[in-house]
């Protein structure tokens, strides 16, 4: 402390670790959040088919869904964004669990209510819906909604529409 | 700066700071944004800055008394002569 640059150190880094620690107690502050306040997702459905089809070995489908969730109570004061995807879920003979992401956006904090509120009519798929093998056809897919919460500091934690709520279809059974 | 001032620096950089953090915070939480919370830190490091790291008057009030110097005793010349020679002699 008998120098101003030993002092300009030492107000430079006390400030900085009061800062880790006033983001560390806003982290904590928020711990168990998604238990309590949950997204609502009222709708998340195919609205259409649009071709199952084989490109060399592989089954490839394409779809439109309808989606309306409202996003709102995932967010809080640590939270910087969420990015929020669909995920097709379906069992085929050689992997009883795939899981494919269709479509996703990202939601920041900083935009307003609305824009926080997903409201999509027959939207195209982002990312078409890809088998490892050719085993699609006649296959039951789940819809659901999933989400990554992007904190400012502290982990990053997933979210997820309620098992049991997600609605399911099945694919064609000839390719079209 | 004497040493009383830099006790005293420190004490006020450490107390600005966790008040406008602490403050900040609250407030931040209430109104649930953080920026809240980091603009009224800056404001506390930045205050702290300019109060606590320049050399300012009020922490030279306890200036340290030295003791004495101590006369010098005999001829300078002499002196020098018999150090030279208790050099040599090792």
């Amino acid at each position: 402390m008998h120098t101003v640059w030993v002092r300009l150190n030492a107000v430079v880094f006390f400030g900085l670790t009061v800062l880790l620690g006033l983001s560390i107690l806003a982290a904590l502050s928020k711990v168990g959040h998604s238990n309590r306040y949950r997204p609502i997702i009222s709708t998340l459905r195919l609205n259409s088919m649009k071709s199952l089809k084989n490109h060399g070995g592989v089954d490839r489908a394409l779809l439109s869904f309808d989606l309306h969730a409202d996003m709102n109570p995932a967010f809080h004061w640590n939270i910087k964004q969420l990015f929020v995807y669909v995920v097709a879920t379906y069992a085929t003979p050689t992997n009883p669990k795939n899981q494919v992401v269709l479509w996703d956006r990202i939601i920041e904090s900083t935009s307003d209510r609305d824009a926080k509120v997903l409201d999509e009519r027959n939207v195209f798929v982002k990312y078409g819906l890809v088998d490892q093998g050719a085993e699609l056809r006649g296959a039951e897919v789940e819809l659901s909604l999933m989400w990554d919460h992007m904190p400012l500091t502290g982990a990053l934690y997933m979210g997820g529409q309620e098992e049991g709520t997600a609605s399911k279809f099945v694919l064609p059974t000839e390719y079209n | 700066m004497d040493y009383q001032g830099q006790k005293l620096s420190e004490n006020l950089f450490y107390y600005i700071i966790l008040l406008f953090g602490s403050v900040g915070w609250i407030y931040g939480y209430i109104l649930q944004d953080f920026t809240y919370v980091f603009y009224s830190w800056s404001v506390g490091v930045g205050i702290s800055l300019v109060l606590c790291v320049p050399d300012w008057p009020i922490y030279n009030k306890h200036p340290i008394k030295w003791l004495e110097s101590i006369p010098d005793r005999g001829d300078d010349s002499n002196n020098g002569e018999e150090v030279e020679e208790t050099k040599k002699s090792k």
